[in-house]
């Protein structure tokens, strides 16, 4: 999961209704209470005051805006929490549904078209337009409850309770949690996106009247930039899932199809008899009938990312890992139906058979990076 | 005696809208209750008799368009 690409989704998301409108309601939480504080106001009394009115004494902004700090970051911590912990336990059903590769395929499948749905819509495509989804009656209650508490506590627990009324760009995010495949991975996709959604919420949120006009003119050329990010995302989380199902539609192939894929590196020594793939010869070697082709996995990458090998000999395909973290640990090769979990350093070892020609193509676990092995005819 | 009134409101992208064009008529005194749904997109104001504009208003002010439809 690429989290810079979900930093930059968080940091356009922000100054979006559904974050920027949360800052709204935290800003009418504090006014209230603001309002009931120096007219010493019993809790359970009347309206207070309009907001707008509390919010723009003379020369009082700055100090006001200092006042916000306190509330504004327990807001955004109890926020962080809730997601962070909605990330953890959507990351976890991903990996329930990673068992089985097919299941892991479709799941990804979906995620892609949620988010390119959602995307749609954040930019305001017809058909996508009315795309709201509203949460039950009961959870919307709840949050109102909590942006009229007077309680110390109640700018933490309001911005907790935000996790039940999720827009469709928090939705989207949801989806790729899930597709994460991974608790500790969909934690991070949700913090890193509420953490990116931090600087224009505060920016915009809580500036009450003057940013409800400033939202008006940003917020349209925010939408599309969350719009473009998001069906981006989805086309790739979509693209990861065609990957890892080796439809001749996912990127690669149609790369391969269009002669844009990466040059095979042939094979250095091809009568090469007790060679050891290395760095010299390269990383295919054959000794006594048997062939071994050996590529490394790094974070984020598979090389090198096409090998050629010849056809009709036993084959020992080796992935070397070397530091390798993310999913790039997740191995899958999807003409065999299978996947391999790779150790951080050290080898794996999977017996091809003998092989015949054409191409072995293989990713890792989400379907963002890939590889190939081009099988050719034994010379003459 | 208490009177409703219904708008349909426009520029609302998801259920934190609602609650924040509820949040803003509450505010005002005289309100009983303010039920919003971004799906509808309408709100329906349960009051003590204000004049609908000012709820419009408010609404308006909320950083929504506001319509009274009955």
């Amino acid at each position: 999961m690429n989290l810079l690409a979900v930093l930059l989704t968080g940091l356009f998301a922000g100054g979006l209704s559904c974050a920027a409108v949360q800052g709204g309601l935290l800003t009418g939480l504090l006014s209230r209470q603001r309002a009931a504080i120096p007219a010493g106001a019993p809790v359970t009394g009347g309206p207070p005051a309009g907001r707008q009115v509390s919010r723009q004494s003379p020369g009082g902004g700055w100090r006001r805006l200092g006042d916000d700090a306190a509330p504004v970051a327990a807001f955004l911590a109890g926020k962080l929490l809730s997601h962070t912990l909605l990330g953890l336990l959507l990351g976890a059903a991903g990996a329930a549904l990673t068992l089985s590769l097919h299941v892991r395929a479709v799941a990804q499948l979906a995620a892609g078209v949620l988010v390119v749905v959602f995307g749609l819509a954040q930019l305001g495509v017809r058909g996508f337009r009315g795309l709201v989804i509203e949460p039950p009656a009961s959870w919307r209650r709840l949050v109102r409850g909590r942006a009229r508490s007077r309680t110390a506590l109640a700018p933490a627990i309001l911005g907790f309770t935000t996790v039940l009324i999720p827009c469709g760009v928090t939705l989207s995010v949801m989806a790729l949690a899930v597709a994460s495949g991974s608790a500790v991975a969909g934690a991070a996709t949700m913090a890193v996106f509420v953490a990116g959604t931090s600087p224009l919420f505060a920016a915009l949120g809580l500036l009450t009247t003057a940013a409800t006009r400033a939202r008006g003119a940003w917020q349209r050329r925010l939408a599309i930039t969350t719009g473009v990010l998001l069906v981006g995302f989805g086309a790739y989380t979509f693209n990861g899932g065609l990957e890892l199902t080796g439809s001749p539609l996912s990127a690669s192939r149609i790369a391969d199809a269009a002669g844009l894929g990466p040059p095979a590196v042939p094979i250095a020594d091809p009568a090469g008899q007790g060679a050891q793939a290395s760095a010299d010869t390269g990383p295919v070697s054959i000794t006594d009938g048997r062939q071994t082709v050996v590529i490394t996995a790094r974070t984020g990458a598979y090389t090198p990312a096409n090998v050629q090998i010849q056809a009709g000999l036993p084959t020992t395909f080796v992935v070397r890992s070397s530091r390798a973290q993310g999913c790039v640990r997740s191995f899958v090769i999807p003409a065999l139906k299978r996947q391999w979990t790779l150790p951080v350093n050290g080898d794996t070892r999977i017996e091809l058979g003998t092989v015949k020609p054409g191409t072995l193509h293989y990713s890792c676990g989400m379907g963002m990076y890939t590889g190939k092995l081009t099988i050719t005819e034994r010379p003459a | 005696m208490s009177t409703t009134h219904t708008f349909t409101v426009t520029g609302m992208h998801c259920a934190s809208c609602g609650l924040r064009i509820d949040d803003a008529i509450e505010d005002l005194p005289g309100v009983r209750r303010s039920t919003t749904s971004a799906r509808t997109g309408r709100t329906v104001v349960e009051h003590d008799g204000l004049d609908p504009q000012d709820l419009a208003a408010a609404i308006t002010a909320a950083g929504y368009g506001a319509e009274l439809v009955c």
